[in-house]
């Protein structure tokens, strides 16, 4: 199976949004108190979009970001990506869906730190029996792609914040994601630094016709956002 | 699809050379000793014999050597051990891309295999080069035997090896199964 | 007035309407010393994450106790070496080996001759008398036999533990081959005594001299070579050397002669043998060096785990507190890891060597072992802290 460029990158086949999220709880313990994380929550991203999630600390936007990429699951409700029902599926299951699917962006960028910025970029499939040359000229386009053709073969600690970043958005790019889920993209980084990465996702939705969903509490990436869903105390506020 | 995992394990083995140096030291002593008690006792035996305490001395190097052994076994526990708590984050990275955890735990099994080889290797070489030294110059007496270090040097290595991996296998396991989302808020 | 003395006034007025405390009135200090408070939250520490503690110790436990189980082993040698030749010549100055040589037989626990005692006459002046000393099978396994002359006839000297091995009581009779003979419960010896006819008679024609010097020829250090050459055999003062088997004999000069060490020690190092004792030797250098080595690593893995715990401490003002809490933890695990150490040491040696293995060798091994740890356990505690205590607390509250 040869890999496919990015530039074809396939939409939801449905046509329907990208991601439904219906009724959803997140309660969890912390010491003897019951933290209300998410409080009914109901949310649908239609492809093609750029939501950004706004909100203080505490709101529940990386929340409701990590029941969207099943990296937590909701105590009550559904979620629902690309019209197939989630909550019933297994973990390995789900790890599967985010590996062809979803692609993840961290505040704290997570690159591995022995491996060079093209390594970082393959890496979500080099376990698969993928033709090594192909997929080594995608990261490379990748890199390219996020302005970053000069540091192949640069280590993460040889690069700037930004730099890594951006590497970690390329990353989140090569297996040809439905959704890109971006948790505080911007939080570690000067206010420049942090424009030209939110220049970057927005270039994503318009050239590329990913979904993007974005959490933060930065009013840059608000700024770019197509649409901007405000939350408070694990709730979304009415527009 | 285990063979890119293997292949994930060797470059990530080599790339973290510098971090699996104190626990291949560690491995790397225990294995001296070994081959040292090894080396020398059949000097020691021959020696007993003549003196007439042959069963003692032999029941002595036994457990001398088992001991020595199991000091070996328990470091490359510890060491592997430390290394996977330090890995945790590199886990979680490859558990929210979705990369499934059967190469990953090969992958992750190749670092500790890989020290306790060169450790032990490394230190059984030095301990054969000191008695040949010793024997040499004649400090030993007729104390070093060159079957006696090659047994011990196979012994050391491949119990470093195997108790490297045995000892590896659960904490990995478990480490790749952690939710990814804890394992990439630990430090 | 200032803003401040205002302020002052206001908050004593308020204290002497309520009974409420100043918060900044200086806090009332606790008894017990700053070691104690040290020990408690190092001990907090050890709760918090038993597993990392119980790794450390049994790593550098295990090597204590290989070190332990080694330097038991060489300490018993020595005792059982020296012990042994004691039992045998007493406070002879001299000993007389024939040609066969002597062994020592771990079955009986006693030194005992492979052929005839040589045959010579004494100097004039000198005193001496041949010993016999051989094995007999007896019902309960292997005895040394020694046949001293002086010893009455019909009576056996035996140990407490002898006697008890033996099934025999002091007083009782004892059924020596075809003798009977009565028990003497005496001494410490491992050898059962008697008169040298019937010692002859249970165990052949085995043994050697013992004799002793003329009082004018009192403090000589050549005491060896005078009889020797009287007597026609060769002398020597060094127990590792062996009479030749095709010779008559040889003659030990027991009195000290050079170096410090008496014949029984001398003796008890040739006893294991010179390459034993020196593997020994190496062996359990070596083994300290690996704990040593298993202690720094797994604190510098600790130290590396509570970077940010350390750059917190440091950022308030308790840099010199880092230190010593790391010696005080230091010292807990070293101080753990040897009582499971030598523990673990004196359990496998007596399983395994019961015979050779006292509980005097190994109290010496393990007291031998402690005396290291204090250093160790110091350097093991500087080394990490010392490099942690040079970086910025920023840098460490960083990540």
């Amino acid at each position: 199976m040869t890999v496919t460029e990015p530039a074809s990158m396939s939409v939801a086949p449905s046509g329907g949004p990208v991601v439904k999220v219906t009724d959803a709880w997140k309660l969890h313990k912390l010491g003897d108190e019951i933290v209300r994380a998410l409080v009914n929550v109901s949310l649908e991203v239609q492809p093609g979009e750029f939501v950004c999630l706004m909100g203080p600390s505490g709101s529940g936007k990386t929340t409701l970001l990590n029941i969207i990429g099943g990296l937590d699951r909701p105590t009550k409700g559904i979620v629902a990506i690309a019209g197939e029902d989630t909550s019933k599926i297994t973990e390995s299951q789900f790890a599967a869906l985010r590996h062809d699917a979803i692609g993840y962006i961290f505040q704290s960028y997570n690159l591995i730190p022995f491996l060079s910025a093209m390594e970082n970029v393959e890496l979500p499939l080099m376990f698969e029996p993928y033709d090594r040359k192909a997929l080594r000229k995608r990261a490379i386009d990748l890199l390219n792609l996020v302005g970053l053709g000069h540091r192949l073969d640069h280590q993460p600690a040889k690069m700037s914040g930004g730099e890594q970043q951006r590497t970690a958005i390329a990353r989140s790019l090569i297996s040809n994601p439905t959704l890109i889920l971006a948790d505080e993209p911007t939080a570690n980084l000067d206010h420049r630094t942090g424009e030209v990465v939110v220049q970057t996702l927005r270039d994503l939705c318009s050239k590329l016709g990913v979904t993007v969903v974005a959490s933060t509490h930065d009013p840059a990436v608000a700024e770019q956002a197509s649409r901007v869903v405000r939350m408070k105390d694990g709730q979304i506020q009415a527009e | 699809m285990l063979k890119y995992g293997l292949a994930y394990g060797l470059l990530s083995s080599r790339r973290r050379a510098r971090q699996m140096l104190l626990p291949a030291i560690t491995i790397a002593t225990g294995a001296f000793l070994v081959v040292i008690v090894f080396a020398m006792s059949a000097g020691i035996k021959k020696q007993a014999t003549a003196l007439g305490h042959a069963d003692e001395i032999g029941h002595a190097i036994v457990l001398i050597a088992v001991t020595v052994l199991l000091v070996g076994v328990v470091e490359a526990a510890v060491a592997t051990t430390r290394t996977i708590a330090h890995r945790t984050r590199e886990l979680g990275v490859l558990g929210a891309t979705g990369v499934r955890s059967r190469p990953v735990l090969v992958a992750l099994l190749v670092e500790p295999v890989v020290t306790a080889f060169f450790g032990a290797l490394g230190g059984a070489v030095l301990a054969a080069v000191a008695g040949a030294v010793l024997g040499a110059v004649g400090a030993a007496e007729s104390g070093v035997s060159a079957s006696g270090t090659v047994t011990g040097l196979v012994i050391a290595v491949a119990v470093s090896v195997v108790a490297a991996a045995v000892t590896s296998v659960v904490p990995i396991w478990r480490a790749v199964h952690h939710p990814p989302i804890k394992s990439l808020s630990a430090s | 007035m200032t803003a401040f003395e205002i302020l002052n006034q206001t908050e004593t007025s308020k204290k002497t309407e309520a009974a409420s405390p100043d918060p900044r009135s200086a806090l009332p200090t606790n008894p017990g010393g700053t070691f104690g408070r040290l020990m408690r939250f190092a001990l907090a520490n050890i709760r918090r994450r038993p597993e990392r503690f119980a790794l450390s110790v049994l790593g550098i436990a295990l090597a204590i106790a290989a070190v332990t189980v080694v330097r038991t082993i060489s300490t018993s040698f020595a005792i059982t070496g020296g012990d042994s030749v004691t039992n045998a010549i007493g406070s002879h100055a001299i000993w007389v080996v024939p040609a066969q040589g002597v062994t020592y037989s771990a079955a009986t626990g006693a030194l005992v001759s492979n052929g005839p005692p040589s045959a010579i006459t004494l100097p004039a002046g000198w005193t001496g008398t041949e010993m016999i000393a051989g094995a007999w099978h007896s019902p309960h396994g292997q005895v040394a036999v020694y046949g001293v002359a002086g010893t009455a006839e019909g009576k056996a000297v035996l140990s407490a533990q002898l006697a008890q091995r033996l099934g025999v009581s002091d007083g009782g009779p004892l059924l020596l081959g075809s003798h009977t003979v009565t028990v003497a419960v005496r001494g410490g010896s491992p050898a059962l005594t008697v008169s040298p006819d019937l010692a002859q008679d249970i165990v052949g024609n085995v043994g050697w001299w013992v004799a002793d010097e003329p009082a004018i020829d009192h403090g000589r250090n050549d005491m060896g070579q005078l009889f020797g050459t009287a007597v026609g055999l060769p002398s020597t003062q060094d127990p590792a050397q062996a009479p030749d088997k095709n010779g008559k004999g040889l003659v030990y000069d027991t009195t000290t002669g050079s170096g410090a060490l008496s014949f029984a020690q001398k003796y008890a190092s040739a006893f294991s043998g010179q390459v034993t004792d020196s593997t020994l030797g190496l062996i359990s250098i070596i083994g300290l060096a690996l704990g040593f080595v298993i202690a720094v690593s797994s604190f510098l893995a600790s130290v590396q785990e509570r970077r940010r715990e350390f750059g917190i401490m440091s950022s308030i003002g308790l840099a010199d507190e880092v230190l010593y809490f790391f010696l005080v933890e230091s010292g807990v695990v070293f101080v753990a890891a040897w009582l499971i150490g030598v523990l673990a040491a004196g359990v496998a040696v007596w399983a395994v060597l019961p015979h050779l293995a006292t509980p005097v060798a190994w109290a010496q091994a393990s007291a031998t072992v402690a005396a290291f740890l204090p250093a160790m356990a110091i350097v093991g505690a500087i080394v990490p802290v010392h490099r942690l205590l040079q970086q910025r607390p920023v840098a460490l509250l960083a990540d």
